[in-house]
Parts: structure tokens; C-alpha cells; sequence
């Protein structure tokens, strides 16, 4: 029993309604929807997708294919004909005398079980190889081999090709000459096989491995996000609650899973502000976008530690290395500059304006600065002035510590620190400001600067 | 003396309520009277006791959601398992299952358990027969498992 109208979805998504019986569609859901049809049985059918993966070359430029799905079929790379029998005498015969264990072996590990290994192709290409060498030289030894088959074996295997013909098949296609549905569309196989050169097709696709895609543990984490799991709860309750989604089962390993979700609690309980780099973790390609190739300066992170830190007048650059042990390590300042001696004179150096200087005075050498240079920044600014233009209208928080540095970053780039300007990196003057204060300094004089224009 | 829980405890709370709540479970479940099964509640609690610590472990360590001042209250209390997550962050240790299982003075030949053996390893010996370990029903804890 069947239900005489069905509900599809027009090629623009509109839903429409077909009457199974009469054959008549309508876009309107129509009174007697949920009549029933007791004549029909409800068919159910199971699309199965196969592809071609194995192949093996016979007689007369036949080839015995094997999908993945474990059917297999005959294919004609000279007449470009696929048929489910093998009408070939010769090669009939050379596929009952291979071992029927391999073949078996050989379905499976075309339908992802690998429990004969890898090798088991390579040794039915070897003993086809070694059977056409032995019946060449039966031939020519008695002139014609003898005809003697296991009809048995044949009738069996027939039989097989009967059944799985009907899964692929839903119901109503032509068995003699059909083909397998999804066999059109993966030609490279095919086309290989015209080339001729059938060995190189070997195990083709790799056997699926369980491997944690990127996507994968996306979409874990992103189902972590829709099911509003309790960042602060623990794993074994809030697996509970998602573990009947498909998408949770799309990463195999427990652990993985686990550690996704850390990683997932760890972003939402920070409340999202390192989103970006987080998004790194999963796609690479995406990082190398986003990141441009914004990178600091050699001294800019010994340059902040220093603003931070109290400076009196009896400071020196031990007592900066001390007070701030943890930014040392944190900022890597070792892999900058790796010298500590490097490190004293540059920290002394800026302690010298720290110490004389107040911040605004220190704000107004900074300027002057930038005015010693102001030819090349000019120039530099001038080659890209578009994105120039549409950095300095971007309003930054300036809370919010990695939009602040970002800008500076580009900022930098910008006039050509990296480029002609890079005598200025080395300069300690264009240190003597914190992060916070020299990108809003550099914000105002670049501003001053695109509106004079 | 039970002092007041330190602020962030709110948060944490519903999650080891419910550890509470299966520990008392086990508590008051009958011990079956099988002899081979009369450890299983044993190993229930010490799975609820690894379950618990290794949530307040990554909730310190690896969400950073609480304080360190929460976190050491914790285990003052006896909510994680000091011990064992000092064990947690030595190399090779990363998964233990509980300390019995690499206790070596209390085994016949000095050995750790079972449990503590990478599982390719026991597959390369014989087609393996190992499922639980008896100390406290760990299915494998090595690291590279």
C-alpha cells in the first residue's frame, strides 16, 4: 500500500504534488492527499552508487572490472562495450583457472576490506600473466587448447552478477545491454584502459582510510555550536546529548572528538575573540589569506614589554627582565632577537627616551620621526593608496588588543617598512612608543596625510 | 574545615552534581554475587573518579574556565585526583587509567598492567585476548592507543 500522491521538489524548490495513479501534478496540495493507493506495494529503493576500481586485463582486450561496490562486469576496450557476461571463450576460461580465493579476496578489498592485503592484485596480475604465458605455449605445443570448463563455477558466478544486477538496478532498466549507473561518471578509468596501459590502474583510489578531515571536525564543531552544549560541563554528559547526529559519527576517534570538543570550550568560554586563529587550526589555506604576511618587527614585542613595564630612573634592562619573565617567554623574544646582548643595548637605548621623555614628548619624536621619512612615505603610500584608504577607515576597538596590532601591522607595511624604509626597523626612536599609542599616532599621521591629498 | 568554594564553582557545579549523583548510583547498586563480577562496581567508581578528575584537568589545563585558585580547591576537596593528574602530564602517561595499574610492587613480576600496553603491541603477540584489566576495568590507557 502506497500513498497515491507524493510531495517533490521543483527544480526551483517549490514543493509540487504528484498523483502516482493518474500521473497528473499540481503545485497545490490537493484534498485527497492522503488517500492511499492498496494496490501498490511501497518500493524502497536502495540507490547504490558504484564506481569502477579495479581492473583486470583478459583475452582479446577484454577487461574483468570490479566496482566498489563488489559487482563486476566486463568491459571491451576495443568495441567500448560493458556487458554483465563474458562472451569471450578464451578469457572465460582464464578467469576459472585464476584462484577463486584471490577473486574473492579481490571483491572485498574493492569494497574497502583489507583483509588480503594489497598485494592480492598484484598477484592476480601476475598469475594472469603467467597463465596466458603457459597457454601460448600449450598452443603452440598442440595447436588449439583444449576446451574443458567448470561450467559449475560459471553458472555460480552468473548467478552472482544476477543478483547484484538487481540492486544496481532499480527494477527497471535493461539488463542485457546496461551498464552500471555511476560507471559513466568516472571516465578516467576507462580512459586508461583505452590507453592501454592497464597495470598503471593498479588498486586506483586508495581504500578509504578513517581519516579526521578538516571538515569533519568542522562540522563537529559547529554542531557543538547549534546544540548549545555547556561549555563549563563535561565531556561524558555532553556527548550524550549529540551523539545520536550523524555529523558526530563523521569523526571515528573518541579522543579526537574529545579534543575537539576542549578546543570548542576553550574558544566559547574566551568568548570568541581569538576566532580567527581558531579558524586557522582548521583550514590552512584560509590562514594564509587572512594572515597576509603580516609579521612584526624585529624589536616590536621588546618594545611593548618595555612601555609596560615601571620605569624609574635607576632602571636597567635586568630589572625589565626580571619584572616580566612571563612576556619574555610568552612573546618568544629569544627567537627575535637572540642575543642578550642584542637585547641590553636595544632595551637601554629606549630606556634613554623612557627615561627623559614623557609620553607626549615621546609621541611628538615619533612624528618627527615619520616627517624625517615622509619622501618615502609618500611614495609608498601613493602605490596603494585603495587599501591604504581602506584600512584607516576601519574604526578600531581599542580594547581589543589584536585588532589594534593588526592594524599596526598593516599600517607598517603600508609605508614600506619592509621594503625602502626598513632602516627605520632598526631605529629605536620608532620604539619609544607602546603598540596602543604608536598605531593611533600612525593612524592620525597617515589620516592627515590621505585627506591632504 | 570546608571553606566556601571560590567564585567560578557556579559554573562547574551541575556537572560534578552529576558525578555525585552516579557515584551514590554505584553506591547503592547490589554487588553481584558472581565472583568474577564482584569488582565491576570497583571499577565503576574508579571510572567515575577518572572521568571527574580528567574533566576538572582539561577545565584548568586546557579550557583555561577556571581559576587556579578554584582549581586547587578542588582538589584540596578531593573533587579530582591529585595524584593521578600529576601522572597526566608526565610523557607516556597521558591517558592512565587509574594508579593501580602502574603500581609495579604490587604484581607478581613486577610488572605494570596490562592495560598500560599499547594495543598493537598485544595484537603483534597473539590475536589478542585482552578486553579489561582487573584493577579497575580499563579497556587500554597507552598513549598511543
Amino acid at each position: 500500500m502506497a500513498p497515491v500522491w507524493r510531495v517533490y521538489a521543483a527544480p526551483d524548490g517549490r514543493k509540487y504534488y504528484y498523483n502516482a495513479v493518474t500521473k497528473h501534478s499540481t503545485w497545490y496540495k490537493p484534498e485527497s492527499f492522503n488517500e492511499i493507493d492498496e494496490n501498490r506495494e511501497v518500493k524502497r529503493f536502495k540507490k547504490i552508487e558504484s564506481k569502477p576500481h579495479v581492473a583486470l586485463e583478459l583475452y582479446h582486450s577484454w577487461y574483468l572490472i570490479i566496482c566498489d561496490t563488489g559487482k563486476k562486469f566486463y568491459y571491451n576496450a576495443e568495441s567500448n562495450e560493458s556487458i554483465w557476461n563474458l562472451p569471450d571463450e578464451a578469457s572465460r576460461k582464464l578467469i576459472d583457472t585464476l584462484e577463486r580465493n584471490k577473486l574473492v579476496a579481490l571483491v572485498g578489498l574493492a569494497r574497502g576490506y583489507s583483509f588480503g592485503g594489497l598485494h592480492v592484485y598484484d598477484e592476480l596480475v601476475a598469475d594472469l600473466a603467467s597463465l596466458k604465458q603457459e597457454s601460448e605455449a600449450k598452443r603452440l605445443a598442440e595447436g588449439g587448447a583444449t576446451s574443458e570448463k567448470n561450467e559449475k563455477e560459471i553458472k555460480e558466478e552468473s548467478k552472482d552478477q544476477g543478483q547484484d544486477q538487481d540492486q544496481a538496478f532499480e527494477g527497471d532498466t535493461d539488463g542485457k545491454k546496461g551498464l552500471v549507473t555511476g560507471y559513466s561518471s568516472s571516465s578516467d578509468d576507462e580512459v586508461e584502459v583505452e590507453d592501454g596501459k592497464p597495470q598503471s590502474i593498479l588498486a586506483i583510489e586508495s581504500i578509504e582510510d578513517p581519516i579526521n578531515t578538516p571538515e569533519d571536525k568542522k562540522a563537529l564543531w559547529n554542531l557543538f555550536t547549534r546544540y548549545e552544549l555547556n561549555p563549563y560541563s563535561a565531556w561524558p554528559f555532553e556527548m550524550k546529548r549529540i551523539r545520536d547526529h550523524p555529523d558526530f559519527c563523521r569523526v571515528l576517534d573518541d579522543s579526537v572528538k574529545e579534543d575537539v570538543f576542549e578546543e570548542w570550550c576553550a574558544h566559547t568560554i574566551s568568548g570568541g575573540l581569538n576566532e580567527t586563529r581558531l579558524e586557522e587550526h582548521f583550514d590552512e589555506e584560509e590562514e594564509k589569506e587572512e594572515e597576509e604576511d603580516l609579521e612584526p618587527t624585529r624589536f616590536h614585542y621588546l618594545a611593548q614589554i618595555v612601555s609596560k613595564s615601571t620605569i624609574t630612573s635607576t632602571t636597567i634592562f635586568m630589572d625589565i627582565r626580571n619584572e616580566n619573565k612571563s612576556l619574555f617567554k610568552k612573546y618568544n623574544i629569544k627567537d627575535f632577537i637572540s642575543s642578550k646582548k642584542d637585547q641590553e643595548s636595544f632595551v637601554s637605548k629606549l630606556l634613554y627616551y623612557y627615561k627623559r621623555m614623557t609620553l607626549e614628548e615621546r609621541k611628538e619624536a615619533f612624528i618627527q620621526l615619520l616627517e624625517q621619512n615622509r619622501k618615502t612615505i609618500e611614495e609608498n603610500l601613493f602605490d596603494d593608496i585603495g587599501n591604504v584608504r581602506n584600512c584607516l577607515c576601519q574604526e578600531v576597538d581599542t580594547n581589543d588588543s589584536y585588532a589594534v596590532e593588526t592594524k599596526l601591522f598593516k599600517m607598517e607595511k603600508f609605508i614600506g617598512l619592509w621594503r625602502n624604509l626598513s632602516n627605520l626597523m632598526e631605529e629605536p626612536k620608532y620604539y619609544i612608543l607602546g603598540i596602543r599609542e604608536k598605531m593611533l599616532e600612525l593612524d592620525n599621521y597617515l589620516k592627515m596625510y590621505v585627506e591632504l591629498q | 574545615m570546608p571553606t566556601a568554594p571560590p567564585p567560578g564553582f557556579e559554573k562547574i557545579k551541575p556537572a560534578l552534581n552529576e558525578f555525585e549523583s552516579q557515584l551514590k548510583q554505584v553506591h547503592h547498586a547490589n554487588t553481584s554475587r558472581i565472583a568474577a563480577k564482584k569488582d565491576e562496581k570497583l571499577w565503576e567508581i574508579l571510572k567515575i573518579n577518572n572521568e571527574r578528575s580528567r574533566y576538572i584537568f582539561n577545565l584548568f589545563y586546557k579550557r583555561k574556565a577556571i581559576s587556579r585558585e578554584l582549581y586547587e580547591w578542588l582538589l584540596k576537596n578531593r573533587l579530582a585526583d591529585r595524584q593521578l593528574i600529576a601522572k597526566w602530564k608526565k610523557k607516556g602517561y597521558e591517558k592512565l587509567c587509574c594508579l593501580k595499574c602502574i603500581q609495579r610492587r604490587e604484581t607478581n613480576h613486577g610488572n605494570v598492567c596490562i592495560c598500560r600496553i599499547p594495543r598493537a603491541h598485544l595484537l603483534e603477540k597473539d590475536s589478542n585476548t585482552f578486553r579489561q584489566c582487573n584493577n579497575c576495568g580499563c579497556h587500554g590507557c597507552s598513549s598511543t592507543d
